[in-house]
Parts: C-alpha cells; sequence; structure tokens
C-alpha cells in the first residue's frame, strides 16, 4: 500500500478538472472513487438504498467543498471519510430497534478472576467452514450481531482503518472510551466466534 | 498478583504496547504460565484478523488485489445521473457569470 500522502498522477489531473468546474470530471471521479465508497457504505447501512444515498450524499458534499481539499491526503482517501461520516449520519437517523445487550455477548468470570470455562485453542480456518468465502461471510454476520455502538468503533478501526483518534472525532467519543469500545468489540466478536473455530468438538 | 480477567481487561493495551514495564512484565509471566490465557491472547489476534479481512471482495485467495476500484462493481447508472441532476441543481451551470 502507498503512502496517503503520495499524490496519484491521475487523481491530480482530475483534481485540476474539477476545481475548472468540467462537467465530465464530476462522472469521472464518480467512476474512479464510486465503486469503492458504495462498498463502504454497506458495510454501515443494511439497505442498499440507505448506502446509495449515503453515497450520493458525500459525493455532493464533496463537490461542494472541493476547494476546501487540500492537496495532502489522496483525493480517494478525503473521498472514503466523507462516505464514512455520510453513512455514520444516515445510521444515527435510523434507531434499531432490537439491539443486544453487549454484556451478553462478553466473557464471564468467577470471583477469583478466572474464565467461568476453559479458553479453546482456535484452529488455523475455522473447523467447521470449508472455504475462505463462507469463513468472512460467518465473521461478517458475527460483526452484524454487535450492538452498533460497538460494531461502527470495530468498522471504523479494524475494517476502514481509521486511526483512533479520527474514530473518536466521528464517533464523539474521548479516545479512551473509543479504545475501550474497540476492545470489547473484539472480546465480543471473539466470542461469537469462538464455536466456529475451537478445536474441540463442540460439546 | 494478576488474574486472567485482567489479562484480557487489558489485553489491547498490551498489544498496543501501551502497559507499564513492571506490569508488562507480569502480563507475559502470566500468559507464558497460563495455557487458558494463552489460547485467550491468539484466538483475540485472529479474530482481529478475521475482522480486517472479512469484508474483502472475493472469496479467492489467489486473487489478492490492493486495487479495489477493479473489484468493485460499478456504481447503478441512476445513481451517477441521480448525483449528477442534484449537483447541477445546486450550482447551475453560468451561475454567476
Ligand atoms: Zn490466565
Amino acid at each position: 500500500m502507498s503512502p496517503e500522502t503520495e499524490q496519484e498522477p491521475d487523481q491530480v489531473a482530475l483534481l485540476a478538472r474539477l476545481r475548472a468546474g468540467e462537467e465530465r470530471a464530476y462522472a469521472d471521479l464518480m467512476q474512479l472513487a464510486g465503486p469503492r465508497m458504495l462498498a463502504v457504505a454497506r458495510r454501515f447501512l443494511r439497505a442498499d438504498q440507505d448506502a446509495e444515498d449515503a453515497v450520493q450524499d458525500a459525493f455532493l458534499q464533496a463537490f461542494k467543498n472541493l476547494d476546501r481539499f487540500e492537496g495532502n491526503a489522496k483525493l480517494t482517501t478525503w473521498l472514503h471519510r466523507i462516505t464514512v461520516n455520510a453513512s455514520l449520519m444516515k445510521l444515527r437517523k435510523q434507531k434499531r430497534t432490537h439491539e443486544v445487550n453487549l454484556e451478553d455477548l462478553l466473557p464471564r468470570y468467577g470471583d477469583d478472576g478466572h474464565r467461568d470455562r476453559l479458553v479453546p485453542e482456535w484452529t488455523e480456518s475455522g473447523a467447521d467452514v470449508v472455504s475462505v468465502g463462507e469463513t468472512r461471510a460467518a465473521v461478517r454476520a458475527a460483526i452484524d450481531r454487535l450492538p452498533d455502538s460497538y460494531r461502527n468503533v470495530l468498522l471504523l478501526r479494524d475494517i476502514e482503518q481509521l486511526d483512533t483518534a479520527e474514530t473518536a472525532e466521528l464517533m464523539g467519543l474521548s479516545i479512551n472510551a473509543t479504545k475501550t469500545r474497540l476492545h470489547r468489540a473484539r472480546q465480543a466478536l471473539r466470542e461469537i466466534l469462538e464455536p466456529h473455530f475451537s478445536k474441540e468438538v463442540s460439546a | 498478583m494478576t488474574t486472567c480477567r485482567e489479562i484480557h481487561d487489558f489485553l489491547m493495551t498490551w498489544l498496543d504496547g501501551e502497559l507499564e514495564p513492571a506490569v508488562n512484565e507480569r502480563f507475559e509471566h502470566h500468559i507464558a504460565a497460563c495455557s487458558c490465557c494463552n489460547n485467550y491472547v491468539d484466538s483475540y489476534r485472529k479474530t482481529v484478523e478475521l475482522g480486517r479481512t472479512a469484508f474483502d471482495p472475493c472469496g479467492d485467495a489467489a486473487s489478492e488485489s490492493t486495487d479495489a476500484a477493479e473489484v468493485h462493481p460499478p456504481l447503478p447508472d441512476e445513481l451517477v445521473q441521480a448525483v449528477l441532476a442534484a449537483r447541477r441543481k445546486a450550482s447551475p451551470p453560468g451561475d454567476g457569470a
């Protein structure tokens, strides 16, 4: 992966055309960055229509703020941030009805600080899955079971690869709360995945 | 003395290298001696890695591609047209000229 500060020549040329207001350049930008933006929006928003709306919001915001784009990031990286933000805004407008309590997904301990049961060793690829595609689908389904406030932090940090400060800002959390939430989300995800990856034959 | 629960609670801090040196040493002693925590650390790491790759476009490990634009389907044409139309409405050409 190239460093984010490195400008790609075709993106520099495209930016110049956009700033000149060339009509065709808008369509070119959508073709260049749009497919990935839609994939990002789909991770946060479950309905295709919502994801497309978020991408539309993101593009319109980007077009409006083109002169505020500083050349020190890649154009596509800048658009990625705008898309994540537009997706979170959209998500905030819809309340999920059946949110699980994270506590129910976290490990339990006895008074002596030991786990309530032994932690099994995990296999390399998952004992009961036959393909990489199936493994990934199982992990996506597991992530989807997390409460939104935890799922979003996990998506932002581990999948969208934003840093802690950026994630904290987008979520309106402190740095420490962001770290705690990421750790809890990973712990809960680990518990959900354990039956798939445990070396012991499931009891 | 360090309990398994403390190990699990501060695992991310430890993996990020943010523990005090003295605590760090106690951590590593405990993990080396406790198979439960050993398995927990290992499976936590695997969980992070599984999450990281869960949305990779194709299940085929052979077609690892870093160029995301090539692996995602193009935007629906209606979406492209809708955005372009909304943009023209927001700032009509010749505006202010
Ligand atoms: Zn232990």
